[in-house]
């Protein structure tokens, strides 16, 4: 990989500030499934808990989260239903610093735990991985449950911050965490450092979404369709053409089977909630952002990316080997490139026990 | 001139979304990470599906507008009509309207959406209130057409069109200012004027005389 650019100098930057009291952090009742009934074994087996054998001796600022050990399930918060898988590091469980992973627009258990996985046991992180409102099995339940009352409106980034806050608290997460995010969660990932800039240090974004939809990647024409001071319909016929187009792109989902047009829905709902969000905006000041991109990523260009990371006070931009130059979903493409980006960012001591990435 | 001269302004856009829904299409497929092609096939239900729901929406959509414009027009400015069609793929989307005075034209503000700003729809106008005329200087809203859509596209039948009518009731005959550039045309249908077009084709000085 080549790092195409570094910010400013980082404060607290990849491997630094992680001394922290020891501190014994008790589970006080509030944690995974604490629901009406809903069984998340349903959804699948949660993998093996890790660090049950050893709960009784886990101490450090995470103790409570990594006492639980490994899960996958739903966390009650005040938001919803929200659907979490976590993956408790091996080594030093409760001392080491989390990271949140917030996947991209579609979402599910099957796509985001693959490479909380790969974090975990190669890469030795702690990982919450979140399906945020409108997302996989998050969604689901709401559908379940609620008849889809999460995406009857726009879902904007304000909301998914309250919902990963709120899934910290649940988890009886209180001391920083590190964030992932990859496309759409990326936005996410960097509105709550943004938002909550004491409960996230390191902030790191895999093919962000940079701005508009319609300004960068649709097509000027889009844009002014829906901009358009002359057109009194623009706004609503370029949301009717998002919907459609991003319908037929992504395609439906096994998971939403029983629930004809809800995924389709959710995209939209999804996509036009960040859709005047940029990035740069976003990442104005913000310290530890870290910026991994294809070069010929049409979904995520280069140029905003160097832009967020020039309004940034701090931080790296990355440009990913050119064997995946156009790919946008490097964590689906490449797992192992992006495990080693973490690791570089974070835990450089830890880069000669990875195994070598295939690109 | 103090006599307020009662005027009706009315905007047509007319949007072929073809050339659109295509990009859009490819940028959502970027974006899914999806090897789906974006063949004539994929369009074509995709533009299924965008008409089936934008006709399905047309009374709410109008209802919605109307209701936003309503709120942010002027005392002595009233929307006269609102209306969008479908052919095809080309929307043609057009409001009226109407003024007390055309010496509000100026400082109309529309908005079309609740919580945007408000947007203005008539350019950059000054009224210069002479003792026997009106004059109305300025430049017309600017839209500047990307030349990639325009030139991708290869027709005048993918580009966007808008037309500007104005019409003052107080005056005599009607005169056209047609202004053409690259997928743009503008029309101007001003009575009895003195209407010229400089340089950038985009400039417009009008007069209005009072009635003899």
């Amino acid at each position: 990989m080549e790092i195409l650019a570094h910010g400013k100098v980082a404060r607290g930057g990849p491997g630094l500030g992680r001394a922290r009291p020891e501190v014994v952090h008790e589970a006080k009742g509030v944690g995974p499934a604490s629901n009406d009934g809903f069984d998340p074994a349903a959804l699948g087996p949660a993998h093996s808990a890790s660090g049950k054998s050893k709960a009784a001796v886990v101490t450090g600022p995470y103790a409570s989260l990594a006492k639980r050990g490994d899960f996958s399930g739903t966390v009650l918060t005040a938001s919803g239903e929200i659907f979490v898988s976590v993956r408790v590091a091996k080594t030093k469980p409760g001392t080491e610093r989390p990271m949140v992973y917030l996947a991209g627009l579609a979402a599910t258990r099957d796509r985001s735990e693959p490479l909380a996985d790969k974090l975990r046991d190669d890469g030795g992180k702690t990982i919450i991985a979140i399906l945020l409102e409108g997302q996989g099995e998050t969604l689901l339940r709401d559908l379940e449950k609620h008849g889809g009352q999460s995406i009857s409106n726009d879902i904007s980034d304000t909301e998914q911050v309250k919902v990963v806050l709120e899934v910290l608290d649940a988890l009886g997460v209180h001391a920083p965490v590190d964030i992932l995010g990859l496309s759409y969660g990326g936005a996410i990932a960097a509105a709550t450092k943004r938002e909550a800039p004491d409960r996230i240090r390191e902030t790191l974004l895999v093919a962000p979404h940079v701005r508009s939809q319609a300004k960068e990647l649709m097509g000027v024409a889009a844009w002014q369709l829906a901009n358009s001071p002359w057109n009194p319909f623009g706004h609503s016929m370029y949301r009717t053409a998002a919907k459609a187009t991003l319908a037929k792109a992504f395609g439906g989902l096994e998971l939403f089977k029983d629930h004809p047009g809800a995924f389709s829905e959710a995209l939209f709902r999804l996509s036009m909630g960040i859709d005047k969000n940029e990035l740069a905006d976003v990442t104005q000041g913000m310290e530890n952002l870290h910026i991994l991109v294809a070069g010929k990523d049409r979904a995520s260009p280069l140029v905003h990316n160097q832009a967020a990371i020039d309004a940034a006070d701090g931080g790296s931009l990355t440009v990913a080997p050119e064997a995946v130059e156009d790919e946008h979903d490097l964590v689906g493409e490449s797992p192992e490139l992006v495990v080693r980006w973490v690791t570089e960012r974070l835990n450089p001591e830890r880069l000669e026990k990875l195994p070598p990435a295939d690109t | 001139m103090r006599t307020p001269v009662s005027a009706r302004v009315g905007i047509e856009a007319r949007h072929d979304v073809g050339p659109m829904l295509r990009r859009m299409l490819e940028g959502a497929t970027s974006l899914a990470g999806s090897a789906a092609e974006c063949d004539e096939s994929a369009l074509a239900e995709v533009f299924h599906s965008f008409a089936a729901e934008l006709d399905d929406r047309a009374a709410l959509d109008a209802a919605h507008v109307r209701e936003s414009v309503t709120r942010t027009l002027p005392k002595g400015v009233e929307l006269e009509a609102l209306k969008r069609e479908r052919a095809g793929f080309v929307v043609t989307s057009s409001f009226v309207l109407r003024l007390d005075d055309l010496r509000q034209l100026p400082i109309i503000r529309v908005a079309f959406e609740p919580g945007l700003l408000r947007q203005a729809p008539f350019g950059d106008l000054r009224i210069v209130d002479l003792e026997q005329a009106i004059l109305v200087e300025g430049m017309p809203p600017p839209l500047t057409l990307n030349p990639e859509v325009a030139h991708a596209a290869g027709a005048a039948a993918h580009a966007i069109a808008l037309t500007l009518d104005v019409r003052l009731p107080l005056l005599e005959s009607n005169h056209s200012e047609v202004v053409e550039g690259a997928g743009l045309c503008w029309r101007f249908d001003l009575a009895r004027l003195a209407a010229r077009s400089e340089s950038d084709q985009s400039w417009i000085r009008a007069r209005f005389a009072a009635p003899s």
